[in-house]
Parts: structure tokens; C-alpha cells; sequence
């Protein structure tokens, strides 16, 4: 064995007993400095001869560097051990609370989510998002939608007058629906028209199942060879998707507006369980939209010959949709601006509708 | 329109259940909104008797009554003040359930105890069983009724009730009779006949009619005498019917026209011919007129309405409201009966304008059927014979009596296009005969002649309606569509989807999003900004909702003052939505406008509790501009005053010379107002405006720019005027040197006595680098005193 032996054995004790880095230092110093102990000695053979220079330096140049990893490894160590020591000493307690308001408990209103719904749906379909003013005029709202002056279905829409600043024949009204939609964009752009238009709507109408204000959203396509039966299957296809449930069934029942004909109102399928509604299950039926073929008069009001197009349009209440989807079991609580009713049945904004069609 | 199963088996023969029928009337179009089918709900009800009958020795108004079942005797306690012994009545026992709508929860008979005293049931009235409106007293039957059967038994067919929605389009089923048309021209049931006997007449009627209008509203006018009839109470059926109908009872000659209203859809019109002055004439009513109608009000007519007038005045507004002069009552004895066919464009106009809603105006301005005059006068004849007795008089009248026919040419493709079917030509023509058209071939095309009692059907695309009804909607079968390619906006404009993003971008922010009426009470408006023009509804709901917004503010200070009441605090609400500055279509902006409440923190074990302030509302609209790529740079911030901001803490936010936005502290004086105790800060953005400047960016991004050279930062510290805004002098900074100077940042801002008055220091870091090489000092500095300078020169600030 090595002539050394015993000084490398008593250095590697002295590394090992090193406490703390600064001791290990003294220690460094002590054995490899520029006057340690290792340096002394290759000092010191330098005398010898030869043969013995090269054995015993390589001995002590081998010790150096397995003494310079021993060092090193202890010196991490203790570092790691002196941070961790001092971790111990510090704490933060996890259960206690986040800055004040710092976590976002704020929601989207309903109404913007199930719009947002419908604009992806619809969207997807190939139908574009149009909009139209709040205050409309008589023509739009009314007439040209083949509704004229003394038609009972004027009765039914308890219509908003605007004041209007000059003396008019007609006062502008706040839009009783969003079908006026269709007519701006009928008069915009021969079709082939493929639109869907949500927007705020007004009755002259409160209690506890009217607002004076809601929201509806109109669809309208036109062009050349749409029937009655696309019409079916263009709904059947939306409300599934809408609903989240393929098992929906529809019943299209013959009904009456002035501006389609045929005209159908939908109802979705559902049952009453403890005065909870389950759609897409059971006998009963819950109406959620009107819809038809346009009716030529429109065509007619729109400058367009009717005997080259055919199209469908619908609309549909938009609380409703949100209700029956969401289960809100009060229409007035939309707009009554309570906070937890918002916390209760708003959306989080991450929570942006997205959809997989076929 | 509400009838009972009774009344249509009259009109029509049907083996099949009532959900058939239910689903039936659906299928047509006449949707049924409520069913009340008694036999089911109550089929647990019991016939019981009252045996004894006591005073609740706790309640004046109670009583205790011992009543059989048939097995045993049971305690009830009842409210009604009809309860004597002897009575059989109908009781709720223990488990049963009262019958409900559906939507309600069911409620369940328990036993209980009504002030100390126990009661096994409920004895019920004709209301708590949905029978009827009846809720005085508990319903009283027959003696012979056998105590312990089911209520049931007990029942007919004349409570089990259907009501029905009519579209606008089908005044035709405005009638039992009309109804039952319809359900048998589809198929189910037979359509009964029933004949009408032309009354011969015993007397020549002896009164003249003068009709004015017989070729313009009044196109038929017809009517007779009827003498020495007795006006007693109607018969016991129709009593019945009418009360499960919720028709009023008036007496014998009224109620039956008002049955011939509700049954053959055909309004009809009994003057007292004792009240009657003279003869009759049907004119247009001038200006000012004055009519005294049954309801007893005095109505101002117009120009051009329909009366009916004797020598002495109008007697009657035709086809809406018969007058009050010459109305029946138990003394009348002679009468002359009017049936006749008014314009449904003029009825309609009238009622509009006078405000009547009744049951004849209802169907004439529907446009009733106009072959059902004659018809219509003969029915009523024969029932007021029957039931008052009379001598019956010559019919009279006056009116040209053509009526014209609609003949509408369709083939079957237009039929199968628009329906998308394959229907063949024979189906079409045996459902359209059964609907009462008449139908002729020529050149493979359809004339179809609807019938009188059809004027909704006027066009082709009104027959494929009728086609599609009797097929059955749901049997034609869903055909898919091509879907239109969706490309780059085809579904949603830049504003759409801006709309959309700053609604999640503020909810992320924690603001919580309200939507809130676009109508507010003009009162509030006026406080927020008095210079804006408001914008009037003629016909508000109510004064709070009469003007339109033209800020968005006033419903979110409405909404934060009803949450602070309810205890909430540090609120942050935002709405964005339209405001309106004119009356046409189009005078209105899209706005987002948010406010906040309250302490940034409260109550925080880390952070010291501050109100919220200017800044804080600044870095929300700063976040949304930031996103459409306006920074801060872009902008020019200003103060500027407006009403409902605090004068000296406000921003305005101008592009060039547009002001899209401002935000500050709310005035203390709308707290006032409002009453609104929290500290408030407030923030508008025209997105309208704002749109106007902003740019479709490029999807693909220009390359980074790496700078390789070194940047330098540069502190400084300027005394200036306290007014001096900090835009302006970072602007003044910015232009010293537009390449080098990479970014401006005020990091500190102090106001000290040992300043000067009205000064302030303000310090400012400054980062230089260049694109092209490693700035020496001397570069630096030679931007160093630019800065300096432009300071100077421009705020008038001086190197601290």
C-alpha cells in the first residue's frame, strides 16, 4: 500500500467531521492549500529520485483529486442541509386565505352564454350572425312582415311607441321581435341567405311570466329549393345539439304567423319529476320555438319574386332556451341583477361554448 | 276558446279515448292548453253525509262535523258556512290528492289538527276540485247521491273541459261546431248534422232597414221580430255548460246568443224592439258621437264606424258592442233579432281605437263566415221559441248578399316542393274536399274553391298549410340540407366578436356581468347627464321604465344599490349593450360600461385595506384597449368635466379628436342621489366609436426582432407642476428621441411642502438602446440632456 497511508486516512476523517462549510473550508486550506499539508509534500519529493518522485507523486496527484470530489460532494451537502435548515425555520400556512378578491368568483350572464351557444351552433350550421336596430320602424317590425295595420296579430304584440321629435304619420316602435331582421336583410342582399339574428325585444307586457324586455333569435334562410322537410331537420339537428341530447324528440304542431306558411310551432319532448323537467324523456311536450316557410307577401314587401325562391324561418325565446337547458325557474330573475342569482346561474369566462359537428 | 266533451259530442260522434282527441287537436293546429278531466283527478273523492253538525269550540268561523263515509264516521273540520246535517257533499280523505296543474306540486290530504281539534279530511267546493270557479261553500248534491261511491260516478261529461289556443288565422273554430269540422275532416270522428228549421213566419215584421253601407262594411244585414217572449232564466244544460265555461250568465235571450257565439262561431245581436224608436238604419258614425254601450260606458266615436241607429240615435256599435238604450231585461217582451256580416277591417279598426274587446268583435274582425247569416238568425229563432216562447215575424232586410268566392289554382309540385313530400293528386283532393273545398281539374292543375267559412285561405301557399295539416306534420319526413362552407367571418363581424371577448376579458377581472332593461326612469338619466337628449316611450309599463338609456350607468348603480342593501359589498358590475341618442332606427352605440365598489382590499390578513381608486379602473379599460392594440401611447388621456365624475379624478380618452371612453371616480353626488354609500368608481368605452379604429391585423406575425446590443436605463427625477399630466410628459420624453428611447415608466410620484406649492416630483426610468450598435456614454448623454430639455421646455420641469 501507499507510503501515505496514514496522513490520507487521517485527512479523509478530518473532511468527514467537517460540521459545516466553513469548517470544510479550514479543512480545504488546511490539506490543499497554497501551504496544506498536500502541497508540502509534493514539495517535499521533489528531492527524491526519480522513480520515487514519479511513485510517490502519483500517489499524492491521485489523493489530491479524490480528496478535491470528497470536498466538493461534502460542500454540497452542507449547503443543501444549511438551506434546508433554514426552510425549517421560516412557514406559510396553505389553508390560510388568498388576497381579497383575488379568486374570480364574477360570471357571464346566462343570456350571453346561451347566445354564445346558439352563435356556435348556428355558426357551425353555416348560417352568419346579422343584427338590427332596438327601435324599429313600422315597416320593418310590421308590414313587411305581412303584418298589416289592423291585423289581430298586432293586438298580440302589446308594441312599445318611441316619442318621436317631428310630427309622424306612425311613431317608431321598440322592436317587438327580431324578425325585422329578416327584412333588413332580405332588402340588403338577394339571396341565397343563410342568417340567424339574437338580439333584446320589447312588449308592452310584466308579470310573472313576461319581462318588458327579452331576448329572441331569429333564423332565416332563403334560396332556391328549401322545403318544409329541411325545415324539420334543421331543427330536429339544432335542438339536439342545444340540448346536449340525441334522444330529444320534436312535435311540430301547425300553427299561425303572418309572415310564414306553413307555419309550425316546435315542442321538445319531456317529463315532470318533483317539479323538475327532464328533456328527452316522456310524454309530455314543452314548446320552445315558432317557425315556417316565408311567406310570399314577404318576398312581395322585399322587392323579391317569390316564385323563384323558398325558405324557412324561426325564432326562438332565448330565456327560455336558457331556462329549460339551465333550469332557471323564473324569468324575472334574469334581469333582476342579484348577485347571487348571477354567481348562482352565471357561466365561468373560461366556460366558451365550443361544439364537435359532424 | 274553452268547450267540454259534452258540447262537441253535439257537433261530433267519436269512440276513440281523450288523449286521442287531445293529440288530435294538436296535430290540427289547436293547441290545447289546459284539460280538465275530473273522472281522473278525482276518482278518490268520496260521496259522504254530514251527521252532526257543531260549533269548533276554539274558532267562530269553524265547524266540527261528523260526516259517514259509507263505513265510518270521521271528524272534519270545515270552513264553509253551507254545512248543515243532512248534506251530502264530497270529501278529501287522509292520502288523497287535490288535483293541481302540472307544474304545481301536488297537495296532499294529511290528518291534522285545526285548533285543538282533529280533522280527517277536507270537505271541498267546486275550486279546490278544479271544477269551476265556485269557491263559496262546499258542493251540495243530490240527495239520492250513495254515500261512500267515488265522486266520479257522480260526474259528466260536461265538466270534463278542453281549452284550446285559436291562431288569428282560424276564426272558424272560434265555434264547437267549427272545432269538430276540423277534427273530423282529419279523420277522426263523424260530423253530426243538425238541421235548422226555417221558421215559418207568423207575422209580417214590422220595422224597415235602411243600410247605408250595403256595398261597402255592412254587405248583409238581416233580422226579425219576435213577440210576446218571456225573458226567464236560461235551461238547466246550458247553466251548466256556460258555468264549466266561464261564460257569464245573463238571462235566457242573451245567453242564447252568446251560445250561438261560442257554438257556431256566428254573433248575433237581441235589441228590446219596445226600445226601439222607429226604424233601423246602418251608417258611418261622425266625429263625436256619443254611445252609451251595454257595459255602460259612454264612448266618443269616430269617423266612419259601423253604427246601427233608430230615429232617436245609434242603438248599437255593429258587431262589437250592443247598446245600452235598447238592451234586454227580465221585462222585455218584443224583440228584433239582428244577424249580419260586418267588414273585418273596420270592426277591427274600431275596436283598435275604442279599446272594446268582446266576443263578437273577436270573430268579426277575424272574418267570420258569411254565408252563416241566415242560418245564424234561424237557430237563435228556434232556441228562443223553444226556451222564451214568441210569436216569430218575417225576416227583414237590406243588403246585396253576393259574396265572392276565392279560386286558387295550385299543382301538385308546388305542393311537394315546398313540403318536400310525394304526395299524390288524389289525397290531396279527398283531403281538400274534406275540408269544405271545391276542387276542379284543369290542365293537371287544381282550381280550388275554399269554403265561406275559410277566409284565411286565400293564397297557394295557405292550401299547402291545409295539405300539410291533414297529412300530419309529423309525417313528413326531416330531409337534410346542404350546409353552406363556412369560411373565414361568415359567422361573426369584428364587433360581434370584440363584444363577445370584452365580456370574458372583464369577467376574468372579476366583474360580474348584468343585463339589464333598456329603458330606465328618466328621473335618473336627467342626474346622470342633464345635455343628453332622452328618448320617450308614448306607452311605458310604468314611469321607472319611460325613457330609453342613453348611458349604461344608471341601471348598474340601480343594481349596485339593491345588492348593497341585501349586504353585499366591494361590488364590480358590468353590462355592455345599447344606448340611444335618437328615435330612428340605427340612433344607438354599443357600450361597455362597468363600475366598481367599495375596498380593493377589506378585511385582509396581508394587504392594507384601501378604497378602490382611479388607477384601478384604469387598468380595466387600460386591459380592453390594450387588446385591440390601442396602447397607452396611442391615446390621448385628458381630464374633462363631466356630471357624474369626480371633476379632478376623471379621464377622457381620446383617438385623434374622438373621445372613445372615460372612466374616474363617481361623483359623491350621485351616491346621493342614488343613495349609494360605497366609494364608486365608474367606466365607459363607446365600442361603436372604437370600432371605427381599429384594424384587422394580419394573422402572420413580422419576425422578432432580437436587439443584440446592450440597453442603458436612466433615471431622473423633475420638479413640475402639479397639473402637469403625466401623458404629457411622458410624450415630451417619448419624442426626445424617438429610436433610442425604448420605454418610459413613472415609478414614483411626491407632493411635499419643501417642493413649492402646487409642485410635484416625479421620477422617471428611461431605457435607451439602439437597433444598431452599443450606445456610448457620449451617445447618452446626448439624449440625457434632449430629455432634460424637452422637460424644461415642454412641462416646465426642472432636473430634480
Amino acid at each position: 500500500m501507499s507510503d501515505y497511508d496514514q496522513l490520507f486516512q487521517s485527512v479523509l476523517v478530518e473532511v468527514d467531521n467537517a460540521m459545516d462549510s466553513e469548517l470544510l473550508e479550514k479543512t480545504r486550506v488546511k490539506f490543499l492549500g497554497k501551504n496544506g499539508l498536500i502541497s508540502l509534500e509534493l514539495k517535499k519529493i521533489s528531492s527524491l529520485s526519480p522513480e520515487e518522485k514519479k511513485t510517490l507523486g502519483k500517489q499524492l496527484n491521485e489523493f489530491k483529486n479524490i480528496l478535491l470530489k470528497k470536498i466538493n460532494i461534502k460542500k454540497k451537502n452542507l449547503d443543501n442541509e444549511e438551506i434546508e435548515n433554514k426552510l425549517l425555520t421560516e412557514f406559510s400556512d396553505p389553508s390560510m386565505p388568498c388576497r381579497d378578491q383575488s379568486i374570480i368568483t364574477s360570471k357571464i350572464h346566462p343570456i350571453t352564454q346561451t347566445i354564445e351557444e346558439i352563435v356556435s351552433i348556428l355558426g357551425s350550421m353555416g348560417l352568419s350572425y346579422a343584427e338590427g336596430p332596438d327601435i324599429e320602424d313600422d315597416f320593418h317590425n310590421f308590414t313587411a312582415l305581412n303584418i298589416p295595420e289592423n291585423h289581430p296579430a298586432r293586438q298580440m304584440h302589446d308594441t312599445f311607441y318611441i316619442k318621436s321629435d317631428e310630427k309622424k304619420d306612425e311613431n317608431n316602435v321598440l322592436r317587438t321581435h327580431t324578425s325585422p331582421v329578416q327584412i333588413r336583410t332580405l332588402l340588403k342582399k338577394p339571396p341565397p341567405i343563410r342568417i340567424f339574428a339574437p338580439g333584446r325585444t320589447y312588449r308592452c307586457d310584466s308579470d310573472v311570466t313576461h319581462t318588458p324586455m327579452f331576448h329572441q333569435v331569429e333564423g332565416l334562410i332563403v334560396e332556391e329549393k328549401i322545403n318544409f322537410a329541411n325545415l324539420k331537420w334543421f331543427l330536429t339537428k339544432f335542438c339536439k345539439i342545444f340540448f346536449e341530447n340525441d334522444n330529444l324528440k320534436l312535435r311540430f304542431r301547425p300553427s299561425f304567423f303572418p309572415f310564414t306558411e306553413p307555419s309550425a310551432e316546435v315542442d321538445i319532448n319531456c317529463s315532470f319529476k318533483n317539479g323538475k323537467i327532464n328533456l328527452g324523456e316522456g310524454e309530455e311536450w314543452m314548446e320552445i320555438l315558432g317557425c315556417g316557410m316565408v311567406h310570399p307577401n314577404v318576398y312581395k314587401f322585399c322587392d323579391l319574386d317569390s316564385k323563384l325562391l323558398s325558405g324557412f324561418a324561426f325564432g326562438m325565446g332565448i330565456e327560455r332556451l336558457a331556462m329549460l337547458k339551465y333550469g332557471m325557474p323564473d324569468l324575472r330573475s334574469f334581469f333582476e341583477n342579484d348577485l347571487n342569482w348571477l354567481k348562482h346561474y352565471g357561466f365561468s369566462f373560461l366556460d366558451q361554448p365550443d361544439l364537435n359537428w359532424e | 276558446m274553452k268547450f267540454s266533451i259534452k258540447w262537441l259530442r253535439e257537433h261530433l260522434s267519436f269512440d276513440q279515448d281523450y288523449s286521442n282527441l287531445l293529440d288530435t287537436l294538436n296535430k290540427l293546429g289547436l293547441e290545447v292548453e289546459n284539460i280538465i278531466n275530473p273522472f281522473d283527478q278525482l276518482k278518490d273523492f268520496r260521496v259522504v253525509e254530514i251527521l252532526e253538525v257543531n260549533k269548533h269550540p276554539n274558532a267562530d268561523k269553524l265547524t266540527l262535523c261528523q260526516v259517514s263515509d259509507g263505513k265510518k264516521k270521521l271528524q272534519i273540520v270545515c270552513g264553509a258556512k253551507n254545512v248543515k246535517k243532512g248534506l251530502k257533499s264530497v270529501l278529501a280523505p287522509v292520502g288523497s290528492f287535490l288535483p293541481k296543474n302540472k307544474t304545481d306540486e301536488p297537495i296532499q290530504i294529511k290528518k291534522s289538527n285545526i285548533r285543538g281539534e282533529e280533522s280527517f279530511g277536507m270537505l271541498c267546493s267546486e275550486k279546490e276540485l278544479c271544477l269551476s270557479e265556485e269557491s263559496e261553500g262546499i258542493i251540495e248534491l243530490d240527495k239520492s247521491s250513495q254515500v261512500g261511491q267515488t265522486f266520479s260516478n257522480y260526474l259528466d261529461e260536461e265538466q270534463v273541459i278542453i281549452e284550446i289556443a285559436i291562431t288569428p288565422n282560424r276564426v272558424d273554430c272560434a265555434g264547437v261546431r267549427g272545432i269538430a269540422r276540423d277534427i273530423a275532416a282529419s279523420g277522426f270522428g263523424t260530423l253530426k248534422n243538425i238541421n235548422v228549421v226555417n221558421q215559418n213566419f207568423e207575422f209580417e215584421s214590422d220595422i224597415k232597414i235602411h243600410n247605408e253601407l250595403k256595398n261597402k262594411s255592412c254587405p248583409q244585414f238581416y233580422g226579425r221580430i219576435i213577440k210576446n217572449v218571456t225573458n226567464n232564466d236560461s235551461p238547466d244544460w246550458m247553466v251548466k255548460r256556460f258555468k264549466y265555461t266561464d261564460i257569464k250568465i245573463i238571462s235566457a235571450l242573451v245567453d242564447i246568443t252568446n251560445y250561438i257565439t261560442m257554438n257556431n262561431c256566428r254573433p248575433l245581436h237581441v235589441f228590446d224592439l219596445d226600445k226601439i224608436k222607429g226604424n233601423l238604419k246602418i251608417r258611418h258614425s261622425k266625429k263625436g258621437e256619443q254611445f252609451e254601450g251595454l257595459d255602460g260606458v259612454n264612448y266618443n266615436l269616430d269617423d266612419g264606424m259601423i253604427v246601427i241607429c233608430d230615429d232617436n240615435g245609434i242603438i248599437s256599435l255593429a258587431g262589437i258592442l250592443g247598446g245600452l238604450s235598447t238592451a234586454c231585461d227580465k221585462n222585455t217582451k218584443n224583440i228584433f233579432v239582428e244577424s249580419a256580416f260586418f267588414d273585418p277591417n273596420s270592426i277591427a279598426n274600431t275596436g283598435r281605437k275604442l279599446n272594446i274587446i268582446s266576443e263578437a268583435r273577436y270573430r268579426f274582425e277575424r272574418g267570420i263566415d258569411p254565408l252563416s247569416t241566415i242560418q245564424g238568425l234561424n237557430f237563435a229563432t228556434e232556441m228562443i221559441i223553444k226556451n222564451c216562447g214568441g210569436e216569430v215575424g218575417s225576416i227583414v232586410y237590406d243588403g246585396p248578399e253576393n259574396s265572392k268566392e276565392t279560386n286558387i289554382e295550385i299543382d301538385m309540385q308546388n305542393i311537394n316542393q315546398i313540403l318536400g313530400t310525394e304526395l299524390k293528386k288524389n289525397f290531396v283532393i279527398e283531403k281538400l274536399s274534406g275540408l269544405g273545398c271545391k276542387i276542379s281539374l284543369k290542365n293537371e292543375k287544381l282550381h280550388v274553391i275554399p269554403p265561406s267559412w275559410r277566409s284565411d285561405l286565400k293564397l297557394k301557399e295557405d292550401l299547402i298549410e291545409e295539405v300539410a295539416r291533414m297529412y300530419g306534420y309529423e309525417n313528413i319526413i326531416d330531409q337534410p340540407m346542404s350546409m353552406r362552407e363556412i369560411s373565414k367571418g361568415s359567422t361573426t363581424s369584428l364587433s360581434q366578436s370584440l363584444k363577445k371577448k370584452i365580456a370574458r376579458l372583464l369577467v376574468s377581472r372579476n366583474f360580474m356581468e348584468l343585463i339589464t332593461w333598456s329603458f330606465v326612469d328618466k328621473k335618473w338619466e336627467e342626474n346622470i347627464d342633464p345635455n343628453k337628449k332622452k328618448i320617450l316611450i308614448n306607452n311605458p309599463i310604468s314611469e321607472e321604465l319611460g325613457c330609453l338609456r342613453s348611458s349604461l350607468y344608471t341601471n348598474i348603480l340601480l343594481a349596485i344599490k339593491k345588492n348593497e342593501n341585501r349586504g353585499m359589498k366591494n361590488l364590480r358590475f358590468f353590462e355592455i349593450g345599447p344606448i340611444f341618442y335618437g328615435s330612428e332606427p340605427g340612433d344607438q352605440d354599443l357600450i361597455v360600461s362597468g363600475i366598481i365598489t367599495g375596498y380593493k382590499y377589506s378585511k385582509d390578513w396581508l394587504e392594507n385595506e384601501r378604497n378602490v381608486d382611479l388607477y384601478d379602473v384604469k387598468s380595466h379599460v387600460m386591459s380592453i384597449l390594450d387588446y385591440v392594440g390601442l396602447f397607452e401611447h396611442k391615446l390621448r388621456i385628458i381630464q374633462e368635466k363631466k356630471m357624474y365624475l369626480h371633476p379632478k379624478k376623471n379621464g377622457a380618452i381620446y383617438l385623434g379628436n374622438t373621445e372613445i371612453g372615460s372612466f374616474g371616480i363617481i361623483h359623491p353626488s350621485i351616491n346621493t342621489i342614488f343613495d349609494i354609500k360605497s366609494n364608486m368608481c365608474g367606466f365607459e368605452i363607446n365600442l361603436s366609436s372604437l370600432l371605427k379604429f381599429i384594424k384587422v391585423k394580419n394573422k402572420s406575425r413580422p419576425g422578432l426582432k432580437k436587439n443584440i446590443f446592450q440597453s442603458s436605463i436612466r433615471d431622473f427625477s423633475f420638479i413640475i407642476d402639479k397639473d402637469i399630466l403625466a401623458s404629457k410628459i411622458l410624450e415630451s420624453v417619448r419624442k426626445s428621441n424617438k429610436e433610442i428611447i425604448k420605454s418610459v415608466n413613472i415609478f414614483d410620484c411626491y407632493e411635499g411642502r419643501e417642493l413649492g406649492d402646487n409642485k410635484k416630483a416625479i421620477a422617471l426610468e428611461v431605457v435607451l438602446q439602439s437597433d444598431n450598435k452599443t450606445l456610448s456614454e457620449k451617445d447618452i448623454d446626448k439624449v440625457t440632456e434632449i430629455i432634460i430639455s424637452n422637460m424644461s421646455k415642454f412641462c416646465g420641469g426642472k432636473l430634480r
